[in-house]
């Protein structure tokens, strides 16, 4: 660009002597991003060899009201784009055109990634938009994505939950816009229950997260979706081997805007044609899942902004046994169907420059059917939850939060299910189990109250987070009061020392409440965290470069539930004690997330070592089910040019514990081998090593853009043992190995 | 039911919904090549049922402790392969029962099957039984000391509740076999339901094996593929089940009919009644070759035929 200004000036004086051979000829129109058709303002546009210039406005349009007759070339050279020229030719008529500049390299969402935001929770790891949806092995899913960070344990194979530092997969809670969902995944963890292109970020919160949150020993998982974009219309669609889905979005009267997406899987189709042929079983139900989210955002004064989300899941499976299965008891049709909606208001009001509130609600229902041949269970919710927040700066070194999180739940439900016994992670054959049955409207409530502060005096280093949240739990009849600290050194610009910890409980589950299946007197389980944290930022201001995160974290569990067999005397009464709070546990663990940022490459590194216990009574301190000593995984990623990217993941996580059977016991009754227990967890499965690799290429046209990918898992095709399965009388076993290698290739095309 | 039902709810469930999973990585894991023996092949010593009966030799599953009745079990065992190891096909295969019975520990909800240490169990009881040889194979019941008896305490239901006497409570008997020469021990165990209600369980009869169509029961199995069916006498019965929340529930057997062979192969291991299963004899081997059928009505009724020598 500087280089043509001499031009300019010269042209600009020798503009009279030339006037005269000028024809009438005009040129104008837009000037545009290629692709994503965003207007270019303040840009430059050149006709040569006449060097005339006009700057685009702010819509982009730009006009030349008079240009020589003949041939011309029209340039435009704008950083980051590639250079536009195209020869023109006027005779004296109005000519009208709009211009399309490619930028070098696209990405889908221009977000800051590698960024330091401003985190209210210490505690909280967010993934962006641009890292799940082009994460390696993660599909484009931001759920699946969080399994790429420190401190997230490997699930069960087409488990759809997530596992947190070594807590039980159920102490974790799932959140959309704050607000607590009954899953997160759709079935067999193949894909977030809310369209990814639709999201913010997900957010998950480790050991010593905040008060606004609670209930879960282990951490929360919480996504959030973003604001509609309103300068245009915009549409994406896509199709995959698993599902197909697109959205819209745009504005929607003066200020507001809406994004509406759905999605429709036929998991079922692809299971059915790639499973063996089995007289034994039918893959029945397909599509496996389907999910729409809509979002609305709008000011509505200056001071209130109103924004509503609104999100439906389906989730459904089936097979047929014509015959009995290995148990018995497995047998006809064995069905899942798993559905909720939310709709969740929010609303944002500015009292002051020193005081903001926020309010929301998620209003909705849950159901679940599980079919299993005459057998059944039916459970319908209506849930409400209430969150509510004022904030309010105090001085110039005190911020503080009063805050309540609240959950009213009105269910009914009908079951008729045998016992199932899974002591040491092994399941007893169901056929043995005692049938249950019973048929329950109830309703409960959770009510959580929090004050949160922030306190950094001026000109100090340290950063305190006290806070105290109080909460009830309508079950166990609890109020349990659960103070938090957090503590943030600024050692300097890059090197950061953080600290949290506190006192955590959740509500036990609801059949251990019971008072005829469970145990009326239980308690709620408890925790305490502890985390300690350095952040390093080795890139000196620049954007290219390390940056380290790196700490410890300890959590002791107590008040665990356990089942327990014991007959106890309640209400005068001998009965089944069926639940007790004697189990307890620790975990310790040590995470290191090193990132790189060294433009075409991106990538890190996160290592977690951790080790997880539990107290079992009569088993001693044994290995908890997830315990897993190593986890690293490593992901990077390189633009090839020419819209081309490349990326990669290698994982590898120390196998599972895993409780030996040492034979089999023979039920005659119904036909069965009961498994006969050696010490719970005391083996492990084999390591787990995967290797995921994913390419992506664009092609830009003036409107609209289309990508190609290959999402190649477990690459290799190694045979991971996920699990270990028996002869029917448990004498001999054989290894179960999980997925092969699976591409999926998927089709997008967006406006 | 107790309170907080949606986490209940999914969490109540967790390990039941576990098992769909668990189901998926067996199927894509491809396990009818994982090398393990189907269900329905003979080879090591196992127990294959427990019949019991009363005093009129018919087959029970429950009864009424009012009269004190005295319940006979017979055990069907098969030990296909011990010829090899006794090295005499003559030689008819001796073996250890041990028997004990005592209330059930709760088996159904976890306990472990076995009579040591619950209070009020009978000393256990050990005999030398006899299976006979075919020509160095053994299947069947023992020709000596066979049968073992139990008898129910008219006392045996005075502290239990209401709902427990309707529902019935269970007597577990336990049995070990060892097997002399092969050193093979197995363990298995039966319920024997002891009720106050009304109507006890009718056990359906097995009276024979047929290929599909045919008017005749099999006396030997068919030399080419067919499609074997059960004949049998009685049907599925409606039962009444209180359950802990004080539910009654109406449920239905299900009539299964479990197939065992000594050379060939079967398509499935179990059958409902009204299923036919697809018997492909073997193309070679020396062993007797027979299929040994057991009915089963879901309330521990059980009946049993064997066709072939």
């Amino acid at each position: 660009m500087k280089s043509s200004i001499p031009l300019l000036l010269l042209s600009a004086a020798t503009l009279g002597m030339s006037q005269t051979a000028w024809a009438e000829g005009s040129f104008e129109g837009r000037l545009r991003e290629r692709g994503t058709k965003a207007p270019l303002a303040g840009a430059n546009v050149f006709i040569l060899p006449h060097k005339l210039k006009a700057v685009t406005e702010a819509d982009g349009t730009f006009r030349f009201p008079s240009i020589p007759d003949g041939d011309y070339t029209v340039v435009v050279n704008l950083p980051g784009y590639l250079k536009l020229e195209v020869p023109r030719k006027t005779e004296g008529a109005k000519n009208q055109e709009d211009l399309f500049v490619q930028k070098s390299s696209y990405e889908l969402y221009e977000t800051t990634v590698f960024g330091k935001g401003e985190k209210r929770d210490d505690s909280t790891r967010t993934l962006k938009r641009q890292e799940f949806l082009k994460a390696p092995g993660a599909g484009g899913d931001p759920l699946k994505a969080v399994q790429n960070l420190p401190g997230v344990n490997r699930p069960a194979p087409f488990s759809a939950q997530v596992i947190i530092q070594g807590s039980a997969p159920d102490d974790t809670r799932y959140q959309i816009e704050g607000h607590e969902v009954p899953l997160i995944f759709h079935f067999g963890g193949l894909s977030s229950v809310v369209l990814p292109e639709a999201l913010d970020r997900v957010d998950m919160l480790t050991a010593g997260y905040g008060p606004e949150n609670s209930r879960a020993l282990g951490g929360l998982v919480s996504v959030a979706t973003r604001e509609p974009r309103k300068d245009r219309i915009h549409g994406l669609g896509f199709i995959d081997t698993f599902n197909a889905g697109g959205f819209i979005e745009g504005p929607v009267g003066k200020e507001g805007s809406l994004l509406f997406g759905v999605r429709r899987s036929y998991v079922g189709e692809v299971l059915r044609a790639v499973l063996p042929e089995d007289g034994s079983f039918d893959l029945t139900a397909a599509p496996a899942f389907q999910d729409a989210v809509l979002v609305y955002e709008t000011p509505v004064t200056e001071r209130d902004r109103f924004k509503i989300t609104s999100v439906v899941s389906d989730d459904q499976l089936e097979f047929l046994f014509p015959n009995p299965a290995s148990d018995p008891a497995i047998r006809g049709t064995l069905s899942n169907r798993t559905s909720f909606y939310r709709i969740i208001p929010q609303l944002t009001h500015r009292h002051s420059e020193r005081t903001v509130s926020r309010w929301s609600l998620g209003m909705g229902q849950d159901s679940i059917k599980v079919n299993l041949g005459s057998n059944y269970f039916r459970l319908g919710t209506r849930q409400m939850t209430a969150r509510g927040e004022v904030e309010r700066k105090m001085s110039e070194s005190w911020t503080t939060q009063w805050g309540y999180d609240n959950r009213y739940t009105w269910a009914d439900v009908d079951l008729l299910l045998p016992q199932v016994v899974a002591d040491g992670g092994v399941f007893n054959p169901i056929s043995g189990g005692e049938l249950q049955r019973a048929t329950v409207s109830t309703d409960y409530n959770l009510i959580g109250l929090y004050w949160r502060n922030q306190i950094k005096p001026e000109g100090s280093s340290w950063t305190l987070l006290p806070s105290l949240r109080g909460d009830s739990y309508s079950a166990t009849n609890e109020i349990l009061i659960l103070p938090r600290l957090g503590v943030r050194y600024a050692w300097n610009e890059a090197l950061t020392l953080r600290a949290a910890g506190g006192w955590y409980a959740q509500p036990p589950l609801e059949q251990q409440t019971d008072s005829t299946v469970g145990n009326p007197d239980i308690k709620a389980p408890r925790a305490t965290h502890l985390a300690f944290a350095v952040d390093q930022d080795f890139r000196k201001g620049e954007s290219r470069g390390f940056t380290l995160t790196t700490g410890v974290f300890w959590k002791k569990l107590s008040n665990l539930v356990v089942e327990s067999n014991a007959l106890v005397t309640r209400n005068g009464t001998v009965t089944r004690e069926n639940y007790n709070n004697s189990s307890s546990g620790n975990v310790t663990g040590a995470e290191v997330l090193l990132k790189a940022d060294f433009l075409p490459w991106k990538g890190w590194v996160s290592y977690t070592l951790s080790k997880s216990n539990r107290d079992l009574p009569g088993q001693g301190t044994v290995p908890f089910d997830f315990d897993q000593t190593h986890l690293l995984t490593a992901v990077a990623s390189r633009e090839l040019g020419r819209n081309w990217s490349a990326s990669s993941r290698l994982r590898f996580v120390t196998g599972n514990p895993l409780t030996p059977i040492t034979g089999g016991i023979f039920d005659s009754d119904n036909d069965v081998y009961i498994p006969v227990r050696g010490p719970f967890f005391s083996t492990r499965l084999s390591p787990f090593f995967q290797w995921d690799v994913r390419l992506d290429k664009k092609w830009i046209y003036d409107t609209w853009i289309l990508s190609l990918y290959l999402d190649i898992q477990n690459a290799t095709n190694r045979m991971n043992t996920e699990n270990l399965v028996y002869s029917s009388d448990y004498s001999q076993n054989a290894k179960a190995s999980g997925l092969p290698l699976v591409p999926i290739f998927g089709l997008q095309g967006e406006f | 039911m107790g309170e907080h039902s949606r986490e209940v709810s999914a969490r109540r469930w967790w390990r039941l919904k576990a098992l769909i999973p668990f189901t998926l990585i067996l199927l894509l894991s491809g396990c009818a090549d994982n090398g393990l023996p189907s269900y329905y092949e003979l080879g090591d010593l196992r127990v294959l049922g427990i019949l019991a009966e009363n005093a009129l030799s018919q087959p029970i599953s429950e009864v009424d402790p009012s009269s004190g009745p005295t319940v006979t079990l017979t055990p069907i065992i098969s030990a296909l392969d011990a010829g090899t190891a006794l090295g005499n096909a003559a030689s008819d295969l001796t073996l250890t029962l041990t028997w004990q019975s005592c209330v059930d520990p709760g088996i159904s909800f976890g306990a472990s099957p076995s009579c040591e240490g619950v209070p009020g169990a009978s000393n256990a009881t050990t005999v030398s039984g006899t299976l006979p040889s075919q020509s160095g194979s053994y299947t069947g019941i023992l020709s000596v000391n066979g049968t073992h008896s139990v008898t129910i305490p008219t006392t045996f239901l005075d502290l239990a509740t209401s709902r427990e006497k309707q529902n019935g409570v269970n007597l577990l008997v336990t049995l070990q076999v060892s097997a002399s020469g092969t050193g093979e021990i197995v363990k298995s165990f039966r319920r024997i339901t002891v009720t106050t209600r009304s109507t006890l369980n009718s056990i359906p009869t097995l009276s024979g094996i047929r290929v599909e169509g045919s008017g005749s029961n099999l006396t030997s199995l068919p030399a080419a593929e067919s499609e074997l069916v059960p004949v049998y006498t009685g049907s599925a019965e409606t039962y009444s089940l209180i359950s802990s929340s004080g539910v009654t529930t109406s449920l239905t057997e299900n009539l299964t009919t479990t197939w065992f062979l000594s050379r060939g192969e079967l398509e499935s291991n179990r059958t409902d009644t009204t299923l036919a299963n697809t018997y492909t004899p073997a193309t070679s081997g020396t062993t007797p070759q027979f299929l040994v059928a057991l009915l089963r009505d879901t309330r521990g009724g059980l009946s049993w035929q064997k066709v072939g020598p």
